[in-house]
């Protein structure tokens, strides 16, 4: 097992480079104040969701397929509401939303492991300046911050548990680490219980806050605000209690998602958006399909199908494309090569991703994959590439925003990359 | 190119005591408060911390917990000129001490990996018979499976041999990384498969010497964790994934550098043969495991003692010397060299002694400054020392300090003499509620928990746990109730103020609580008096050491 | 008496391995022609592969085009000349004159729409059962194609379809591990049983593990052979038989062949010297080839030295064959041969004399 991967490795530098900057501030909430343009873009209302499908989907059995060829697999690909594109026949919902999605089909990174590639892909694999990078969902909530609603900036719903996850955040401090939503479901203890009276509640809150600021007062700032900080998005949750209760959902809603996690949990993430969450992650896991990878995907992509479709339809019935820009990744794809229990293995080397909405080109294919699939034929992209293009989809220049670590200023996309015109408006 | 990490090793003072000549000049408290002071030159220093300051401060230090308002009066009505040293003294052969200790070593060795009753017996012998450091670690390297107060330590390599997850492997590698992390303040996990990328010191030579050492060895199963070696016969060969070319090793350990492997005839390996029917392994002639715990865990390895001097530095002054506390490499100096160096030196003269070296550290003015910086002048960086750092609370201190706080200890406990351990035990519910303060205020497993990082998930228990919430309500003996009888409010937010956040209330303390209990009688009074007491439990200043 | 030395146990006689065919692409199914000359197969690049048994040496001849993703299934016609062969994007074909020059006999191009799960003849040879990705389940006449009954819109998926010999009935087994029993003519639902164990659902994924029905003693018995499924991603099983009381659908006897992190039964065929051989996927990269006494629980011979066994068959001679997978198949996606070129997996087909053929000379 190689150990030159996790979050710790770069978490130990970063408080290293913390050190040797000569006091960043309070150890691990270096960075915790708001950027100087904060006001500037807490009037930018444009939003991201990601659909994170854990393990890597296969390219060939969604948006690239290589029909009847060595390395096809058993599947039909179906043509699109965009004239010559074609897709797998595992998308048949998807094939007719093709004139509002963009598909780059040249995607060439580096890493095939899924312990170091999820976090480099998610992390836009900066060049390695020393410091472990913020997750695209806290470097959203660290560069956009949160939307006027308040609402904390970084949500995730993924299945199993939640929690705050503080490593997210890289160099930029727990503070803009995810607020985890284990199976959509609230973070507990969300509910006042009825033992204690609104009025009773603001009561003390207002107490601890007295008691605070004196506290704080000619004390290092940081502990005290890092610490008022978790109360004041408790107390801002609380007031979305709604959103997690799904008594109120539609029965049509609920159908058009799908009664599985993907469904249920991108149903969620349509509510958060529409609540005013900044950055809404939704992971699917089991994607690792290295055995009987074909009816793992007949089995998965449906539901992939369904509820991303009824994502898409209900952003642009509610004019939400115009301000939402949603990506649909993993962390890599999956090798052309067949293996023996009929699955496919780790591929870095010529992947998939497809975005809609805020700033997006719709009905845009980018690149070209080699007739059998197992390598990139036109100009390939990189994960930076990307990061560059939806920075700039919601209105960052990701060439001149910059991130200080201390005194340390460092790019928030790769320098070496830029944003892919193609793919933008 | 520079050499592999024994030439940083060699760089660096000899630990063992031998140069410093001038070693009983002063107390080392005072050459620390020497050395801090000449080095911060300009930097404002606070005003020395008040007793109250200094006695919360120093009891969550060395009892892990804050003193109780019984405590509380009796140190500050004390008037003699040496009550903070007597304190710190009777603190360090106090009951509380062995228990903070086992906690705090702990959460720093184990990182949240899992808890173990031997393991637990073991560190509270160490720390009930104050063993030298140097003999703790070598317990955790080389376990003795004989001894039945040490074989606990063991756990320390068991708990890194686990699986978790059907297709991962057991993680050897990260055991070897956490050795040099935890006993020598290297991390080269970076460097198993190249030399590392940006730390020139950390060469891959130096995680594969250390790294067969681990693969050479299992965990034994059984009722109490134990480790068994096999027969090593050959150095380590080993390619950089960078340069592929192919290279040996024999044993390497931090900061000692090779040891040659020695061999024997076939039959003759071992100095007590292994008997499976005894269950016994055996002892090797040559066992890697004792021969890294004899290289690394002595005074003669300058970064075994640095590496805990540090660390425990870090305990009581909210940060390292070095900082990452496992980073030490020649690029990432020291912030005060000639302090780290003494610091070293005498705790290996005076035999790894933590007790003693907490007991200095304690009494330097450094540690017993104020938190806070009165004036206008901008704070100075946290490694001036010259104004004391806030530090984060374990769960584990939280946690008795809530009992302490909300009065909820004294409710419990029928006059006995009983440790707080001990009422908790028999408790039902505090032992519940002990669990999930422990998994609602730690970081996750392998974090270390080194940073103040509150969250929302704290912040939610703390507001709506319906157990938290009964501590604040009024119930028989416990604080709330004791003053709700209390009529005056001066009186009452002493008594309030004392119990939570170990000090008297400020003049602006006071006002708070007459306006909020104004024309309040009754359940009303009573129900804002246990908002009081929430309020300041959910406070910053409750939940820091400060 | 617990030193007494246990009495000498005669190791049962064990399949010999005669000799082993390359195919330079993975193989889904293999089965021998009615007349025993010609081996044939089926896999991922949608040709039907022949190896020609009465050659010097077995060599592999011209191959039958016409299908398209992969042949997912083949059979041969008891008593007859026809190949039936399924592909997954929906083609049903016969081949007519496999053992010497080919020639379709009927084809289908949309038998179904998309993939043909399953494909089973009747003991007579005279009708086969097909059933799809569409859900469409479909009893043609083997000698013209013509659809003779049809049962559409099955409420689930199906995996695995068969036809009893009397023609009467034919049965389905889905993604959720429920057989169903349908009535012919008409295609009416008569009964349903669920197969416990035979499905896993997690992280949005099910899994089936209900993966091959086969009649057999008449139409006395059914076989219910796959696994039981403990996971996603790798989809490992409990590779795992069950055989059936027909028409009672009741389990009378159920052997397990492997731990959880096995797979699954991927092909079984019962040998006239009285065992069932039965081969395996595994994980990763290991699979069985195992032999089996009727109402046994354990395999009397077992062999993980082949990598992940798609498929077996038994000729009339006793001999049979087993089509595996290339070693080192598995994890290494990335790697390419000395030439630098990204080569696909293969098969290997090995071909064994059954057990105790040293004392009985082989015939052919």
């Amino acid at each position: 097992m190689n150990h030159c991967r996790s979050w710790e490795h770069g978490w130990s530098r970063r408080r290293m480079l913390g050190a040797v900057a000569g006091g960043a501030g309070v150890a691990g909430l270096g960075g915790i104040l708001q950027p100087a343009a904060a006001e500037e873009m807490a009037r930018n209302d444009k939003q991201i969701l990601l659909i994170w499908l854990d393990g890597g989907m296969s390219q060939l059995e969604s948006w690239d397929p290589k029909p009847n060829t060595p390395f096809g697999g058993p599947f039909r690909s179906i043509p699109t509401t965009l004239p010559g594109i074609h897709v797998s026949e595992l998308m048949p919902k998807l094939s007719r939303q093709m004139k509002r999605l963009a598909v780059v089909r040249s995607m060439k990174t580096e890493d095939a492991n899924h312990s170091s590639g999820v976090p480099k892909i998610l992390r836009g694999q900066p060049r390695n300046r020393g410091v472990t990078y913020p997750y695209l969902g806290s470097a959203v909530a660290k560069l956009m911050g949160p939307t006027e609603s308040g609402l904390p900036p970084y949500v995730w719903v993924k299945p199993g548990n939640g929690g705050f996850i503080a490593k997210h955040a890289g160099f930029l401090g727990a503070k803009y680490g995810a607020l985890a939503l284990g199976d959509g479901k609230p973070p507990a203890n969300l509910v006042r219980p009825d033992s204690i009276s609104a009025a009773a509640d603001a009561a003390r809150q207002e107490l601890r806050r007295k008691f605070n600021r004196q506290f704080a007062d000619r004390r290092r700032a940081n502990f005290n605000e890092a610490n008022s900080y978790v109360y004041d998005v408790a107390g801002t949750l609380m007031k979305h209690v709604e959103l997690f209760d799904e008594a109120k959902l539609s029965e049509k809603d609920r159908r058009r998602y799908g009664t599985h996690d993907l469904g249920r949990h991108a149903l969620l993430a349509r509510r958060l958006i529409e609540a005013g969450v900044r950055f809404v992650q939704v992971t699917s896991y089991g994607w690792d399909t290295h055995g009987d990878n074909f009816n793992s995907h007949a089995s998965r992509m449906p539901k992939v199908d369904q509820s991303v479709t009824a994502l898409i339809e209900d952003l642009y019935d509610r004019g939400l494309d115009e301000r939402v820009l949603v990506v649909m990744m993993a962390e890599f794809g999956r090798t052309p090569r067949i293996n023996g229990s009929v699955g496919r293995d780790h591929w870095p080397n010529a992947w998939s991703v497809a975005m809609a909405g805020c700033g997006i080109r719709p009905g845009t294919v980018v690149g070209e994959t080699l007739p059998d699939g197992t390598d990139v034929k036109t100009t390939p992209y990189d994960i930076g590439h990307m990061f560059h293009t939806w920075f700039s989809a919601v209105g960052l220049d990701s060439a001149e925003a910059e991130y200080m670590n201390g005194t340390q200023p460092l790019p928030i996309a790769h320098d070496d990359m830029h944003k892919v015109d193609e793919l933008l408006i | 190119m520079r050499q592999p990490l024994v030439l940083l090793v060699a760089c660096l003072a000899a630990a063992d005591g031998s140069n410093l000549v001038q070693a009983a000049e002063a107390p080392l408290h005072q050459v620390i408060d020497r050395l801090v002071e000449s080095r911060a030159g300009k930097q404002p220093l606070a005003p020395m911390s008040d007793d109250a300051e200094f006695l919360r401060r120093v009891m969550l230090d060395l009892a892990g917990r804050i003193p109780t308002v019984a405590e509380a009066r009796r140190f500050l009505g004390e008037t003699a000129a040496d009550k903070r040293f007597t304190l710190i003294d009777s603190l360090l052969s106090g009951d509380d001490y062995p228990r903070r200790m086992q906690e705090l070593f702990h959460v720093m060795l184990m990182e949240r990996r899992g808890e173990h009753a031997e393991w637990t017996k073991f560190l509270r012998y160490a720390f009930n018979q104050n063993l030298p450091w140097d003999r703790v670690a070598r317990a955790m390297l080389s376990p003795d499976a004989t001894d039945e107060n040490l074989r606990g330590a063991a756990y320390f390599l068991t708990a890194r041999l686990t699986k978790e997850g059907a297709m991962a492997p057991v993680d050897v590698p990260g055991l070897t990384r956490d050795v040099g992390r935890l006993m020598a303040g290297v991390d080269f996990g970076c460097a198993q498969c190249h030399d590392h990328v940006s730390i020139e010191d950390y060469k891959q030579v130096d995680f594969q010497g250390l790294h067969m050492i681990f693969e050479n060895m299992q965990s034994r199963g059984g009722e109490f964790p134990a480790v068994t070696e096999k027969v090593m016969t050959k150095p380590r060969e080993f390619k950089s994934v960078f340069t592929r070319d192919p290279r040996t090793t024999p044993l390497r350990i931090p900061g000692a550098g090779d040891v040659s492997i020695r061999t024997f005839p076939k039959g003759e390996e071992y100095l007590v043969a292994p008997d499976r029917k005894a269950k016994r392994t055996g002892v090797l002639k040559f066992s890697p495991l004792r021969e890294l715990a004899g290289g690394l865990a002595t005074g003669k390895n300058p970064l075994f003692a640095r590496n805990i001097v540090n660390r425990l530095w870090f305990v009581m002054m909210g940060r390292g010397l070095v900082e990452p506390l496992d980073l030490f490499h020649s690029a990432n100096p020291p912030t005060h060299p000639e302090l780290l160096d003494r610091l070293a030196g005498e705790f290996v003269l005076h035999k790894f002694d933590i007790k003693w070296l907490l007991g200095q550290l304690a009494r330097t003015r450094c540690y017993q400054r104020s938190s806070r910086l009165p004036g206008d002048q901008p704070l100075p960086p946290r490694s001036s020392y010259t104004v004391a750092n806030q530090k984060r609370l374990s769960a584990e201190q939280l946690f008795w300090s809530t009992l302490v706080a909300t009065g909820e200890i004294d409710r419990v406990k029928p006059a006995t003499d009983d440790t707080l351990e001990k009422v908790v035990a028999r408790t039902e519910s505090l032992v519940e509620l002990q669990k999930q303060f422990l998994k609602t205020f730690s970081n996750p497993p392998k974090e270390p928990e080194v940073d103040f990082a509150p969250t929302v998930k704290g912040a939610l228990y703390l507001m709506h746990d319906q157990a938290v919430l009964e501590l604040v309500k009024p119930r028989p003996g416990n604080l709330v109730t004791k003053l709700a009888a209390e009529p005056d409010t001066g009186k009452l937010s002493e008594a309030l103020f004392l119990a939570v956040v170990s000090r008297g209330p400020t003049t602006a303390d006071v006002q708070v609580v007459a306006k909020l209990l104004e024309n309040k009688t009754g359940a009303a009074r009573i129900e804002a008096i246990g908002q009081l007491a929430w309020a300041l439990l959910a406070s910053t200043e409750f939940c820091l050491n400060h | 008496m617990a030193d007494a030395p246990k009495p000498t146990e005669k190791k049962p006689p064990e399949p010999r391995e005669l000799f082993k065919l390359d195919c330079d692409r993975q193989l889904m199914v293999a089965r021998f022609t009615a007349c025993g000359r010609m081996l044939v197969a089926g896999g991922y690049d949608a040709s039907i592969r022949r190896w020609d048994l009465c050659a010097e040496q077995t060599v592999e001849v011209d191959r039958v085009e016409g299908h398209h993703g992969w042949i997912s299934w083949l059979e041969v016609q008891p008593g007859g000349d026809l190949v039936f062969s399924a592909d997954t994007w929906g083609r049903l074909q016969a081949t007519r004159g496999i053992a010497g020059t080919p020639e379709i006999a009927w084809h289908h191009e949309q038998a179904h729409d998309g993939w043909i799960r399953s494909l089973s003849v009747s003991d007579d040879g005279q009708a086969l059962v097909t059933a799809g990705r569409d859900g469409a389940v479909r009893v043609w006449s083997a000698v013209d194609g013509r659809l003779l009954h049809e049962v559409k819109d099955h409420p689930s998926e199906v995996f695995a379809v068969a036809i009893h010999p009397a023609k009467q009935a034919i049965v389905t087994g889905d993604l959720f591990g429920v057989l169903r029993r349908f009535e012919l003519p008409g295609g009416k639902c008569v009964g349903e049983t669920t197969l416990a164990g035979m499905h896993f659902y997690k992280r949005i994924q099910d899994v089936g593990g209900l993966r091959l029905l086969r009649f057999h003693d008449k139409g006395r018995t059914l076989i219910c052979a796959g696994g039981e499924p403990q996971a996603t991603g790798r989809s490992i099983a409990i590779p795992t038989i069950h055989w059936l009381d027909w028409p009672k659908c009741r389990i009378a006897h159920t052997a397990r062949l492997g731990a959880k992190n096995h797979g699954f039964v991927f092909d079984l065929a019962w040998h006239p010297d009285g065992f069932w051989a039965v081969v395996t996927s595994g994980q990763p990269g290991s699979g069985q080839f195992l032999l089996l006494k009727p109402g046994q629980e354990k395999p009397f011979f077992n062999s993980t030295k082949m990598s992940n066994c798609h498929s077996l068959a038994v000729h009339g001679d006793g001999r049979i064959v087993v089509t595996a997978s290339n070693r080192n198949s598995q994890g290494n996606g990335a790697v390419r041969d000395k030439q630098g070129n990204y080569v696909a997996n293969f098969s290997p087909l090995h071909v064994f004399a059954p057990p105790g053929s040293e004392e009985k000379p082989v015939a052919g």
